[in-house]
């Protein structure tokens, strides 16, 4: 290690990897992010773009999505590729009464802790959004929602590290890590060895595999999500879109088998309309189902009646990084020095990845954080209290 | 279009009876078992939509159904590929 | 229709018309699937017009051993009863296929009455599948391309043999294909006119290429006298010349093309404009691979057999057990390879169901034919191949996905910062992401890559597709 300016190793090259480098390269650090394939190979670039502040909890969950979504508007404009952010509002669909009182519940917590967001009744929803379904029950509202292209997002934080010196490796698929001392001192990859003084584990849902090569177990395991892909059509929602049923099946991963999977809808800048989506625990298993597509379809349908009119151009599948609690596992690991956790984003990685990107970078380089990551670590997996949220 | 109609129609081939097809609500003469897309060539209609970005008009390209290019509303139905479709009596055809 | 079969033939074509005849009589349930309205694929479409029957080659074709030329398939298929057991379905198209060989189809109307107008999507299980999609042409981009008035070569073919209608009434001819010829015959045989044909490859390429014809003599033949005929009807004919621009404001009034020297790169100075209404042009083939991609089968990279096919063991089984690929789709070598193929494939499928072929099939016979026949492969491609210094010299203004509308000058932009794979391009640009899904760019986008980067095929990459393999209304899933 000739230079003394530590060198840190990031591995994986989606939204999570990028943002931590480029974090990292603007402070002048020494990194490289190494990929095994290409950059937004993973679920970073299978999955919707939503930065939804609704369907977080209320608490720690949702603080870090408040404090990511500041950071989008400056993104905007230091990134050197457009991410077509757009804070248009987002909607929590309701469809029946019993969701109705629940999200009545929810929302006043929301709104107790001061996040702008409201109840509407079905006229009202339908108001703002002509096409959805007259039998819709109602909606909660927020005008803090928002999108994003999360593959231009990846991409960005990509080239912004690279512009700030930060050394790229894609094609390049991580074999194992280098330990000396319970300390890491290297990465192998199959383009060969290279020291590190610090690597950032950021491998989304296979960072489970890459724990593994320093001997730590980790609780994250791949949830699968298809999608279906129209085509480009004139504005057909004014917002995205969830539906209450997605934010019981998101905190509570049984639901998801009975009583659906909900759905979220998203339509981009170029006018397709993104539907989703589905939530199974299938291994690394990224292929469309049948029975996934068909779910999708019927209920985006039941709520969008319009979209009967339009063509399904394609399908695809991403890997959530599931974690039990659903929030991500920052920082350092008590049982290895200089390997730090970035992963578990679950659902939520593209709207938490700016945040996630400064926390981590700027614990690495033992700087004042915004928000202290001690209720993300991994060992609140392993302590008796866990939990540590709420 | 005046004569159009036998223009580029083959002299020699075998054709289905006559039938009359709505192109944008005018009247246009086509023959029974005629793709859509031929039929509108026949009639002199070459642009038979519009690019999203570029605003340019696009027609017939591949003819075989592989590149989408040749996109028309049928009988209220949108984006039918007009080179898979087969031309019936009163097909109402909509371009753009 | 039935919701399971013992084979499903995807594609009728000349390789699924020859495999449907050779399993037919064994008492095997089969379902033949066509997006077109009618059968024949490519080259068969003028001769299957025909509604109820199906049709049948001269079972005495290719019994010789010898080369299958394209006028004998032609000549020797007649019509037929329907066999028993045959199923047909057109403009029916497969979507996808998943586990336990269950094929995603789209079914008209037609087959099920009273719908929205959209038909509908229907599971259909296969105990063995025989992918036989066939190839769709390349063509290299010049600006104006997206003009109404330019179409494939294969395009103005289909307008003639389907309709009955002239692309126009004087046809200007481009590309490097073999298919200039035979499209300038087929206009003057319908009393159209040929304004010229501007062939890309000089005469020296061409000769130089005939070697790989020694054992394809009755091919050398045809295409020697397809130029005769040609010359003595006094088209005119250039060679060494490229279109560069085709004008026009809502549809095509002239094409600007320019002389070439022996690398393939334009000489400044030999500009010259002819008024068009209609192009034709087209450089070659290229494989329908996205649905044996999508459900998994390995492909392998071949240039001499037209770039990305789906890759076959010698009974033609692919990757994915149980289901067997015939036709183009293993190598673009045109209609006797396809006719041989789509019979081994059938042999092959009855062999492993224990059914007894006739004593005049042969396995070991029909792997040699197939041999054969693939030579003619080398000669096609490269005869179609454009060098590198063409995708080289694309203007920036030129639209590369025709889809999306993305030009050269973005995907010159997103290489140099570095995204140098096809996967990588296609994130970058959203070349290949609209309604095609990159049937047209994806070839292209990938000779770019290799034209700009000197990259291997392996570094490259393949594409990926994902069920729907094509458009599908999404209404048409709402009926279970
Ligand atoms: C259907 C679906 C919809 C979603 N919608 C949203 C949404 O609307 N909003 C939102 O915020 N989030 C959403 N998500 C979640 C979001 O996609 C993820 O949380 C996020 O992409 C995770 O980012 P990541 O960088 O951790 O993982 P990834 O993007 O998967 O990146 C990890 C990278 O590590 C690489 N890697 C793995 N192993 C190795 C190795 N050994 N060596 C080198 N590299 C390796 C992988 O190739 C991969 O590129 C959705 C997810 C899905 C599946
Ligand atoms: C445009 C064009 C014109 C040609 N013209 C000539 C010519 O004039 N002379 C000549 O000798 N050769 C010609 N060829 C070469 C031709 O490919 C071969 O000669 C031969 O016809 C190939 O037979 P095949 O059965 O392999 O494929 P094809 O004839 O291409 O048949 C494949 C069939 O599969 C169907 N199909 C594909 N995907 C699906 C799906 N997902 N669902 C349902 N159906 C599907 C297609 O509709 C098509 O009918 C042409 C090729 C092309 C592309």
């Amino acid at each position: 290690m000739g230079s003394r300016v530590p060198h840190i190793v990031v591995i994986g090259g989606g939204v999570i990897g990028t943002s931590i480098a480029w974090h990292l390269a603007k402070k002048a650090a020494r990194v490289t992010l190494i990929e095994s394939n290409d950059l937004a190979s993973g679920s970073s670039g299978a999955c919707d773009g939503l930065v939804f502040m609704q369907s977080k909890k209320p608490g720690i969950h949702l603080r870090l999505a408040m404090e990511s979504l500041k950071r989008f508007s400056d993104l905007k404009k230091e990134l050197p590729m457009d991410i077509e952010f757009r804070q248009a509002g987002g909607r929590v669909v309701i469809q029946t009464p019993a969701e109705y009182q629940a999200m009545e519940q929810f929302v006043q917590a929301q709104q107790e802790i001061g996040l702008d967001v409201c109840l509407m009744d079905a006229k009202d929803t339908l108001a703002a959004e002509p096409f959805l379904s007259p039998d819709i029950y109602g909606s909660t509202w927020s005008p803090l929602d928002a999108q994003v292209n999360p593959i231009k997002l990846t991409l960005g934080f990509a080239l912004g590290a690279r512009k700030n010196h930060a050394c790229i490796m894609t094609r390049s698929p991580v074999l194992g890590i280098h330990t000396k001392n319970n300390r890491v001192t290297g990465v192998v990859t199959t383009k060969g060895e290279m020291a590190a003084d610090m690597v950032v584990n950021a491998a989304g849902a296979r960072s489970g595999l890459i724990a593994q090569m320093v001997g730590i177990d980790l609780p994250v395991r791949p949830r699968r999500g298809q999608l279906v892909v129209t085509q480009a059509t004139s504005r057909m929602i004014f917002s995205c879109m969830i539906s209450a049923g997605y934010i019981a099946a998101k905190f509570d991963p049984s639901l998801a088998d009975d009583a659906g999977e909900g759905m979220s809808m998203e339509q981009t800048d170029n006018g397709n309309l993104l539907l989703g989506s589905t939530r199974e625990f299938e291994g690394f298993c990224t292929q469309n189902t049948l029975s996934g597509i068909r779910r999708i379809i019927s209920r985006t349908t039941a709520i969008l009646p319009a979209l009967t009119r339009l063509q399904v151009i394609r399908t695809f599948a991403g890997l959530r990084p599931f974690t039990p609690d659903g929030l991500p596992i920052l920082g350092p690991v008590a049982s290895m020095d200089g390997f730090f956790m970035a992963a578990g984003h679950e659902g939520d990685g593209i709207a938490l990845s700016p945040i996630t990107g400064e926390l981590v970078a700027d614990m690495i380089l033992g700087q004042k954080s915004a928000i202290p990551l001690t209720p993300f670590s991994l060992e609140r997996f392993t302590t008796p209290k866990g939990q540590a949220h709420g | 279009m005046g004569n159009t109609d036998t223009d580029l129609r083959i002299a020699c081939a075998n054709r289905g009876p006559k039938i009359t097809l709505q192109v944008d609500g005018v009247p246009c003469v086509a023959y029974e078992g005629e793709t859509v897309h031929a039929a509108l060539l026949a009639a002199g209609i070459r642009a038979l939509r519009i690019a999203g970005k570029t605003g340019e008009s696009r027609g017939i390209f591949c003819g075989m159904g592989i590149c989408y290019e040749c996109r028309v509303t049928i009988n209220g139905v949108p984006d039918k590929q007009a080179c898979m479709t087969i031309a019936t009596d009163g097909m109402q055809i909509e371009t753009r | 229709m039935k919701r399971a079969y013992d084979v499903v033939i995807v594609g009728s074509g000349v390789a699924g018309i020859a495999a449907a005849n050779t399993l037919a009589g064994h008492g095997l349930e089969i379902l033949v699937i066509d997006e077109n309205p009618h059968a024949g694929g490519q080259i068969l479409r003028q001769n299957c017009r025909v509604t109820d029957g199906f049709w049948e080659f001269d079972p005495r074709l290719g019994r010789s051993g010898r080369t299958v030329s394209i006028r004998k398939i032609v000549q020797s298929l007649r019509p037929i009863q329907r066999p028993k057991g045959i199923t047909c379905v057109h403009q029916a198209r497969v979507l996808g296929i998943f586990s336990d060989l269950q094929l995603l189809v789209h079914v008209p109307d037609t087959l099920y009455p009273g719908g929205s107008g959209s038909g509908r999507v229907l599971e259909i299980d296969a105990g063995y599948l025989l992918l036989a999609t066939g190839a769709r042409e390349r063509c290299l981009p010049f600006k104006g391309w997206t003009l109404p008035g330019v179409m494939s070569l294969g395009a103005a073919q289909i307008l003639m043999k389907s309709s009955g209608i002239l692309p126009a009434r004087k046809t200007l001819i481009a590309g490097t294909s073999p298919l200039q010829t035979v499209l300038a015959l087929e206009i003057l045989k319908n009393k159209g006119n040929v304004t010229a044909i501007l062939d890309e490859n000089h005469l020296t390429k061409k000769l130089g290429l005939l070697p790989l014809l020694k054992h394809h003599g009755s091919l050398a033949g045809e295409g020697a006298m397809q130029m005769l005929r040609l010359l003595i009807r006094q088209v005119r004919f250039r060679q060494g010349v490229r279109v560069t621009e085709a004008r026009g404001k809502n549809g095509l009034s002239a094409v600007v093309t320019a002389g070439l020297d022996r690398k393939g790169n334009t000489v400044p100075g030999t500009f010259q404009t002819y008024p068009a209404r209609a192009l034709a042009v087209g450089h070659g083939f290229t494989a329908n691979i996205e649905l044996p991609v999508q459900a998994g089968c390995a492909l392998d990279y071949d240039a001499d057999r037209g770039g990305w096919v789906v890759r076959v063991d010698d009974a033609l089984e692919t990757s994915v057990a149980e289901v067997y690929a015939a036709g183009e789709i293993t190598g673009i070598a045109g209609a006797g390879k396809s006719f041989v193929e789509g019979k081994l494939a059938a042999v092959s499928i009855l062999e492993k169901l224990g059914e007894k072929t006739g004593p005049d099939v042969c396995v070991p016979e029909l792997v040699r034919m197939q041999k054969q026949q693939m030579g003619y492969a080398s000669f096609l491609n490269q005869l179609c191949q454009v060098p590198s210094s063409a995708y080289e010299a694309i203007d920036d203004e030129v639209l590369i996905c025709r889809c999306e509308e993305i030009s050269m000058g973005e995907i010159r932009k997103q290489i140099s910062q570095g995204f140098v794979t096809g996967g990588s391009l296609k994130k970058a640009t959203r070349c290949g992401m609209g309604r095609c899904q990159g049937r047209i760019c994806q070839p292209l986008l990938f000779d770019i890559l290799q034209a700009l980067t000197g990259q291997t095929p392996e570094q490259i990459g393949s594409p990926s597709f994902r069920a729907p393999v094509k458009n599908v209304p999404l209404e048409s899933f709402l009926h279970p």
